[in-house]
């Protein structure tokens, strides 16, 4: 079976944003920030009367993730093997919002198509709030382990942690300062096209730059010529 | 030897490099197994066994569908290399807070990305695809928005949330940040995006660019310069404008530009059998004549993703040690096979400075299949020397994973004196009467080890050239074992993480999947954007006026030819800029299509005299 043989069994529409309902926001704000985000409430249906043998084995189990993520109303699918369980987070015919859409129906005909059989009644099919537990999840992870640096046990790394964290954090600040330093001087070193680099720039009174300004500036050149694999 | 015994060499040199392809599977089943792995079905996207196994000097692989049969497949075109690199592979760590829980844990991988709990590699180089409109429109890339289709641009907010993200990865946060689309270039607030990366902490920023709209526009190169961007990461596939229709015209004008603003740039060509292969010499050859600004040379033999013909996939297919070979015979044997090692062989040195500090330090724990390197070092008699000729690195990198182990539960003091120990005994690896003689690379590597003193490496670069292999997987030659340690990764819009090559392999469920949610819709952008439309982002090349500039006359007419002096074996290399550029002067003067139009298929300016599927230049 082939991709488009497959996702051509649904009808998927986009709408766009003039011909939808003009009540969905595509944004989300926080403080002056914007961000387009194109779910808010969706649907979760969750798939457990499942009968293992359906799913055939894990690569099989896989594969029908995958064919599941090929549909554009599909957000995520996870077809866990071990647990004969299917999760599918998916874009409802019902949810205000312009992108293409699937019914709880449509989801379990194509199921059947690839052998499963799912009993609708049985599905927990409930609200899934994208934006919270999805995108916010995503920029926000929880941390599930954590390692420490090579040669260290973890309770070495217990004792030492604080330390490193300071010293990290007053190396951002470093580093941040280093390179407004290197802006700086870049401009005083670059004066034909300063003022096509930073609109409206102006030298600063004194000629030159501070000595630890030039130092770091310099330093920040060399620096920047390291190793180079994937630019570390 | 006449040109018959020449044509006859030719087609016997071509039918060992396909003999793998056809033989029986009976025959193929007693060649020697070196390894089992998992892979894809190209065709159902099946997850099936794969087996890696020895043919002659190749490294093969196979797998088996049980609806759509055997594939066969070159994996790695030297048996030799391949058992040498593979002794440092390592497991590094994944992510501590993965950004997608999934209830598989990684089972399905490769289609649990996001990142999973199961992924072997933190963040090495992040990728952010700040726009996917480009003013070229190359046959063979399948990105860039065609007329009609969505517009993925992210704002300036949304990119510095995507930057937020990365910064926050746990316990190594993201420090190098690739800005790519489309062209990176045309996202109308690149200045901003660039100094923005910066301001959240990256120290390393490449812009993945043609290069074209910084040659034609030298301004935005001090401004990119100044927003922090330490790097270009420039497409560039040979030395002629046959095997680089891409940017061959303008490349002249972005080194200059580079040149003058304080930028660096890194080469990158995309290497293809049969296209261009023969100039992977010339393209060393002029990365050593411009090495006042280049850094590397990144070449990264062609992934066939999506589906292609298998004579032609055959043809075209190379690895990373037949591009290896080839760099081989084309620099007379100066930078010769054993001068590469793999990427794992740098792990080994950040992970000594990380037992003796214990701070974190990057991990680059990709795959040994993944990517291979060489420094090489131009002394003061044009000698080109390659590390590898007085550094045993093999050595010298088994010695201090010696000692990380031994610093294992130990106290400061003792690690630190099993450090000197290590440091003292270090000369042994270092052949003093081969280094160069202008370089003392024993006291680097102490100030590097010892100070973390990278400026001193810094110095150490301006007379080497790091040369740089990174073979992207396709369908054919997958590789979960390899995936599943990628540290090249594409931070996408709605939060998720995911390595290199499961964003591009399988487009359909990643990248295409996930960048069409986040796209705007193409009427939607038309209404936003009053005067644009698809053609308008078109760049129109003038190769007439292009060829007549200086820089261009300067860049390819006085090429110096490295391997031509007696010091580095005296041959000459092929398709050398100066022989193309006579040629040229006596022939005609331009070609027929010197001014592209919008409707072309890929803005190469080559002609377009040759074959279908575009203008046939390879147009890459
Ligand atoms: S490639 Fe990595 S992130 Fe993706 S499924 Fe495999 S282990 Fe997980
Ligand atoms: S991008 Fe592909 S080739 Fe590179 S490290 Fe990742 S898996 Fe390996």
């Amino acid at each position: 079976m082939d991709h488009g043989e497959f996702t051509s069994q649904i009808k998927q529409n986009e709408q766009t944003s003039a011909s939808a309902s003009q009540k969905f926001d595509s944004y989300v704000r926080e403080g002056d920030s914007r961000y387009r985000v194109p779910y808010d409430k969706i649907k979760k249906a969750v798939f457990s009367d499942i009968d293992r043998k359906e799913l055939i084995d894990i690569p099989h189990a896989a594969r029908l993730q995958y064919r599941l993520m090929l549909l554009d109303p599909v957000i995520k699918a996870r077809v866990d093997y071990t647990k004969a369980r299917i999760t599918v987070i998916y874009n409802p015919e019902t949810a205000d919002n312009y992108k293409e859409k699937m019914s709880l129906d449509d989801l379990v005909g194509i199921l059947a198509s690839q052998g499963v059989k799912v009993d609708r009644s049985k599905t927990e099919n409930t609200d899934y709030d994208y934006r919270s537990e999805f995108y916010n999840y995503a920029y926000n992870p929880k941390r599930i382990r954590e390692h420490p640096p090579y040669g260290y046990t973890d309770e070495e790394w217990k004792e030492m942690k604080q330390d490193w964290e300071k010293k990290a954090a007053e190396h951002e600040v470093a580093k941040l300062e280093k390179f407004h330093a290197f802006q700086d001087n870049y401009l005083l070193e670059h004066q034909d096209v300063a003022d096509k680099v930073v609109e409206g720039y102006k030298p600063p009174k004194a000629e030159k730059a501070s000595l630890a300004a030039r130092l770091l500036g310099r330093k920040k050149k060399q620096a920047e010529k390291g190793f180079w694999f994937h630019g570390v | 030897m006449s040109a018959e015994d020449g044509r006859a060499v030719q087609v016997m040199a071509q039918d060992k490099i396909l003999a793998p392809y056809h033989r029986t599977m009976e025959e193929i089943e007693k060649l020697p197994v070196i390894e089992a792995t998992k892979t894809v079905c190209p065709e159902c996207k099946l997850i099936v066994d794969g087996t890696i196994y020895k043919d002659e000097d190749n490294v093969m692989i196979r797998k088996y569908c049980p609806e759509h049969n055997w594939t066969i497949e070159k994996y790695w075109e030297d048996y030799d290399m391949y058992m040498k690199m593979r002794r440092f592979n390592y497991f590094g760590r994944g992510f501590d807070n993965p950004n997608y829980i999934t209830d598989t844990k990684g089972a399905n991988c490769p289609f649990d990305c996001g990142m999973c709990e199961r992924h072997k590699s933190h963040t090495g180089l992040a990728n952010v695809v700040v726009t996917n409109r480009c003013h070229l429109s190359c046959w063979y890339c399948f990105f860039y928005a065609k007329e009609g289709e969505p517009i993925y641009e992210p704002s300036l907010d949304e990119i510095k949330h995507i930057y937020h993200n990365l910064r926050s990865q746990k316990p190594i946060p993201a420090n190098a940040i690739q800005i790519t689309g489309g062209e990176p270039t045309m996202h109308p607030r690149i200045v901003e995006v660039i100094q923005e990366a910066k301001e959240a902490g990256f120290d390393q920023i490449q812009l993945n660019t043609t290069g074209i709209n910084i040659g034609l526009n030298p301004d935005l190169a001090y401004k990119v310069k100044h927003a922090g961007t330490s790097t270009l990461y420039m497409s560039f596939d040979g030395v002629s404008k046959r095997a680089n229709p891409k940017n061959h015209w303008e490349v002249p004008l972005t080194l200059d530009a580079v040149r003058k603003s304080g930028l660096t740039v890194v080469l990158v060509p995309t290497v293809i059998r049969t296209i261009n292969d023969h100039e992977l010499g010339a393209m060393i050859n002029f990365a050593l004549n411009n090495l006042d600004v280049v850094r590397a040379v990144n070449f990264q033999p062609v992934s066939l993703v999506g589906r292609m013909p298998t004579r032609l996939r055959e043809k075209q297919r190379i690895t990373i040690p037949g591009a290896i070979k080839l760099i081989e015979q084309q620099t007379n044997g100066v930078v010769a096979k054993e001068d590469w090692f793999s990427v794992p062989y740098i792990g080994g040195l950040n992970r000594f400075i990380e037992a003796l500090t214990g701070e974190y330090k990057y991990d680059l724990s990709i795959h040994f299949a993944c990517g291979a390197g060489t420094y090489v070092f131009v002394d003061s008699d044009n000698r080109i020397i390659p590390i590898t000729r007085f550094v045993d690195v093999n050595g010298l990198v088994e010695h201090l994973q010696r000692a990380v182990n031994e610093m294992e539960g130990k106290s400061k003091l003792a690690r630190k004196a099993i450090a000197a120990k290590a440091l003292l005994s270090f000369n042994k690896f270092i052949d003093k009467k081969n280094q160069p003689k202008s370089v003392n690379f024993g006291k680097l590597l102490m100030s590097v080890l010892l100070k973390h003193d990278f400026a001193s490496v810094g110095k150490f670069q301006m007379k080497t050239l790091f040369l740089g292999m990174m073979h992207f997987q396709d369908e054919y030659t997958y590789d979960i074992h390899r995936v599943e340690k990628c540290d090249i990764h594409y931070a996408m819009p709605d939060g998720e993480v995911l390595p290199f090559c499961t964003f591009n392999v399988f487009p359909e469920v990643y990248r295409d999947k996930v960048q069409k949610q986040y796209s705007i819709p193409a009427s939607e952008w038309q209404s936003t954007h009053n005067d644009w439309n698809y053609g308008k982002d078109k760049y129109v090349r003038n190769v007439k006026q292009l060829e007549s500039l200086p820089a261009y006359r300067k860049t390819y007419g006085q090429l110096v030819d490295y391997f031509a002096m007696p010091v580095n074996g005296g041959q000459g290399v092929k398709s050398f800029a100066v022989e193309t550029f006579k040629d040229e002067a006596a022939a005609k003067p331009v070609a027929k299509d010197e001014q592209r139009s919008e409707g072309d298929s890929c803005g190469c300016g080559c002609g377009g005299e040759e074959s279908a599927g575009g203008c046939g230049c390879g147009g890459q």
